[in-house]
């Protein structure tokens, strides 16, 4: 049987309903009755006990079921965020082997959660080369009180773990809100809190493909980060951050130290440092927020340390190059001989356009892209994709676009 | 070695060269820092243009979702419930809920909710507010963000509702506030904006102005509905009673035409019943003669008597042939089916016709005589027709001219003489009946009117109006023909009735 993939896309408000209706949508079409994996996702307005039920109401009890909670959905022809969206993938495979894994306790423990995670990866045999997907709750609350979960100390002990050598690997930091409210992950029939999943498909010829797309430019000359605490950077140039940034986006620009948040991006070349542009090396950290009391940023990440070297990013509102790099990989894609299955797309929740000041989705360039190609999306808080050099890192304010494939 | 690995690449940083290249470096590095930072700049201010686009935008697609899924025939609750929902997820709102007014207070009761947990919105009806100090009048409205300073409602709407963030404005129906559109959020959207705005007032004053519309719209269409109702129910009854009073007319025309025409056949027979009654009375007396001639012997005498009585009994029996003969005809006539089609003799049925309208006026006019003048196609052929419905026709339009030129007689114009003329003829392939009088005839002004059902110019009590009509519509619908009232010059009425020779179908 050749492999089947699908997407559904839900807004009912009841979850169970919700569920039913995009995991149905799913099988539809994916042209299949049965199926051996699906993804889900959903935003925090609905209740996930009953969502899962929905979702095993069309797609019965053998499926293998993994999914987290997202800001938004998108699919083919939706997209929605802050709203009761939701939506499955499916896959139907004779030869194409999926395999789960999971971590609890992420919460204040990321290194080891990400090792142990990794390892689970690394012990495992597989049919052919691994792709892996992981999620991470981003939201911790186990204290009450909201505390974000990090991505860079997640992946430093995944890295460890690996030794270094990643498979083709993309990942998220999730959420379900911009409220930061209570986020959770499905792992089967299981309903999870701060947690940390992961996917393996192999075999069957199976690869994973991904593009970095952020649109953004660098706007200044390199600045070096001198003082930092954990994501919170306090001085830039030996100036308190916050100064340096007033200076850099003008003194009489009107902008406030409220401005700031969510709409200034740093960006952090890992590539050539003299060489020309090249999007995919720059790693972007959006500034969520100002200390004022200490006149410093608050960044998503903590690891613009002491010593790294930033540039004030310029964001695109021209979304022509979504569609132009997704075309690009699509026929990369083909001239390798290679069947696209199904496309996935990380976006930056801070990139929709009610969050970004924008009229217009960028998701909607993907979308039209990849046409029939069946895509579930989902906005989230922090991206991670895999540079050219093959390490993994985090990323805001990015799109990471990764579409699987099998041989043509 | 080579002295040339050792130098140090480039200029001697010390030198004047070194100096100067340091501060070209640091120069670009603030042009770039600067025409970068105006760009982002710029950004920002055109990111909080579209915002602001955006959320108009949302507010522009809601009210077009409301316009095009709302209309004044859905029930008031379901279209509350589709503008709240339209609220929550346009407007990304949390929660949504419309309070009334209760009846003769100040108060205002949650009503309708979407968001609120199920143990929340069973408490509704428990929950009273009074927005008279803050909300009053179309413009005004109240926007509660974190800076905004707390008021006794403002706290209670924020603990009763669980709302911290909200847009209030009132809902009016005409001038009378009769309800407030609360719609709020428990956090930002957008982290450090205002978690409500004024384009949200904007947009949510506008969905309560269409709550207002549609609202008044709706129960205007449920009152109109009642009233349509009541008038159609009111209209049935007149109808089934218009019917019944019709039925009851047209019989009373039958009847009224039975009438004449029995009046008609009365007098038909009142002719040769006198001739029998006559001569029967003369036989009486002869036969006296007779036997009083056999007494005396007298035999000549006697023979003479006897062929008298003979003579008289011969005209007895031809009178009384032709009383059966009339009462035959009418019973033949009477029991014919009116929807039977059969040849039938026109210049017949003229003929006869005139005879029962002529002696009918007679017999209902004491002394009334007019002329009477038949110019009948002598080689008319036969017309398929229900003769008893032509004989109605024919019946009717004699009678209406012998009462025109009797009313006419009446004025007592010198030298009038009344008369009807009736002609037949061929006219390709129909046949025309033609009835003239010189009696009165009709107004210009009723001409239009004379075939509508009911119209009479005839005194109360004297024509039920329908003769006309009924017989338009035995010409026209039962025998494809035309009956008209022609144009013609000068006093009285001439009416033509145009039949197909050959029946359609």
């Amino acid at each position: 049987m050749p492999t089947h993939t699908g997407t559904g896309f839900s807004n009912l408000p009841d979850s169970f309903g919700a569920g039913a209706a995009a995991a149905a949508a799913a099988l539809a079409q994916a042209g299949v009755a049965e199926c051996q994996l699906a993804i889900l996702m959903t935003t925090s307005r609905h209740q996930p006990q009953q969502f899962l039920a929905g979702v095993r109401a069309a797609l019965g009890p053998r499926p293998q079921l993994l999914g987290t909670y997202a800001v938004g959905v998108i699919t083919n022809h939706h997209l929605g965020y802050d709203g009761y969206q939701c939506g499955v993938a499916v896959l139907a495979s004779d030869t194409i082997r999926a395999h789960l894994f999971l971590e609890e306790n992420l919460a204040g423990n990321e290194y080891a959660c990400g090792h142990a995670l990794a390892s689970q990866v690394l012990a495992q045999p597989y049919d052919g080369p691994p792709s892996l997907l992981f999620f991470y709750d981003s939201v911790n609350r186990t204290t009450g009180r909201f505390r974000m979960t990090m991505g860079t100390p997640l992946l430093a002990g995944m890295h460890e773990a690996l030794g270094g050598r990643w498979p083709a690997a993309a990942g998220a930091g999730t959420m379900g809100d911009m409220q930061f409210r209570e986020s959770f992950q499905w792992f089967n029939d299981r309903v999870l809190s701060c947690s940390a999943t992961a996917l393996v498909l192999a075999g069957g010829g199976v690869q994973l493909h991904q593009v970095i797309m952020h649109g953004c430019r660098p706007a200044s000359a390199y600045h070096t980060v001198t003082k930092a605490e954990g994501p919170v950077i306090l001085e830039i140039d030996h100036r308190p951050a916050a100064e340096v940034l007033a200076d850099l986006v003008g003194g009489d620009s009107g902008l406030t130290f409220e401005d700031y948040g969510w709409f200034i991006t740093l960006g952090v070349n890992k590539g050539d440092k003299w060489g020309p542009f090249r999007e995919a090396a720059y790693a972007n950290r959006m500034c969520v927020g100002v200390d004022r009391s200490r006149k410093a940023l608050v960044m998503v990440e903590p690891d613009l340390v002491e010593g790294a070297e930033i540039q004030l990013m310029r964001r695109a509102f021209d979304f022509e190059y979504i569609y132009t790099e997704t075309r690009k990989l699509l026929a990369a894609i083909a001239a390798a001989g290679r069947r696209p299955l199904l496309a996935f797309y990380i976006d930056c929740a801070g990139r929709a356009g009610a969050y970004s000041g924008n009229d217009q989705e960028e998701a909607h360039e993907v979308q039209k892209a990849l046409g029939s190609i069946p895509l579930l999306g989902f906005y989230t808080g922090v991206e991670i994709a895999q540079l050219p050099s093959g390490s993994v890192v985090p990323l805001d304010w990015t799109g990471v676009l990764c579409i699987w494939s099998e041989l043509a | 070695m080579d002295p040339t690995l050792t130098a140090p690449l480039g200029p001697d940083p010390t030198s004047p060269d070194a100096h100067e290249l340091r501060r070209a470096l640091a120069y670009y590095q603030q042009r770039v820092d600067e025409l970068g930072g105006a760009n982002v700049q710029a950004d920002a201010v055109i990111s909080a243009v579209k915002s602001d686009l955006r959320v108009k935008n949302d507010g522009f697609d809601l009210l077009a979702d409301l316009q095009e899924s709302i209309d004044a025939q859905m029930p008031i609750d379901e279209m509350v419930a589709k503008t709240l929902v339209g609220l929550n997820l346009r407007l990304r709102m949390d929660r949504s809920v419309l309070l009334m007014r209760a009846p003769g207070t100040h108060s205002y009761v949650p009503r309708y909710g979407l968001g609120f947990e199920a143990e929340l919105l069973s408490r509704f009806p428990s929950l009273h507010f009074d927005f008279t100090p803050m909300l009053a009048g179309k413009e005004s409205y109240l926007l509660v963000n974190k800076a905004t300073a707390s008021t006794p409602l403002i706290e209670e709407l924020r603990a009763q509702l669980g709302l911290p963030y909200f847009i209030a404005l009132p809902v009016l129906m005409g001038r009378e506030m009769t309800g407030v559109l609360l719609a709020g959020r428990y956090k930002e959207i957008k982290p450090f904006a205002p978690p409500v705005s004024l384009s949200g007032v904007n947009i949510m004053r506008a969905v309560a102005g269409f709550i207002s519309v549609a609202w008044t719209n709706a129960n205007q269409f449920i009152l109109l509905e009642q009233q349509v109702q009541q008038r159609t129910s009111e209209l049935q009854h007149s109808l089934s009673e218009l019917r019944r009073t019709q039925a009851q007319l047209i019989q009373q025309e039958k009847m009224a035409s039975l009438g004449e025409l029995t009046a008609g056949v009365a007098h038909e027979l009142q002719n040769p019943l006198n001739f029998v009654t006559n001569f029967a009375e003369l036989n009486l007396e002869l036969a006296t003669e007779l036997q009083a001639a056999q007494a005396a012997g007298d035999l000549a005498e006697a023979q003479a008597l006897i062929n008298d009585l003979a003579q008289n009994l011969t005209k007895i029996s031809q009178h009384g042939h032709r009383a059966a003969s009339i009462v035959h005809s009418m019973l033949t006539h009477s029991r014919q089916r009116t929807s039977e089609r059969r040849p039938t003799d026109l210049n017949a049925l003229v003929e006869e016709a005139l005879h029962l309208a002529y002696h009918g006026l007679q017999t209902k006019y004491v002394g009334f005589a007019a002329k009477t003048e038949t110019d009948l196609a002598p080689a008319l052929p036969p017309l398929v027709v229900v003769p008893q419905d032509i004989s109605r026709v024919l019946l009717n339009l004699l009678t209406n001219a012998l009462y025109a030129v009797r009313e006419r007689q009446q004025h007592g114009e010198p030298h009038y003489v009344p008369l009807v003329q009736v002609h037949t003829r061929a006219v390709g392939h129909e046949v025309l009946v033609q009835v003239q009088d010189n009696g009165l005839g009709v107004a210009n002004k009723l001409k239009t009117k004379i075939f509508q059902p009911f119209f009479t110019t005839k005194p109360t009590g004297e024509g039920t109006g329908l003769g006309l009509s009924l017989s338009y519509d035995i010409i026209t619908k039962g025998h494809d023909g035309t009956l008209t009232l022609a144009d013609t010059p000068g006093p009285g009425a001439t009416f033509r009735i145009l039949l197909p020779m050959a029946p359609k179908g």
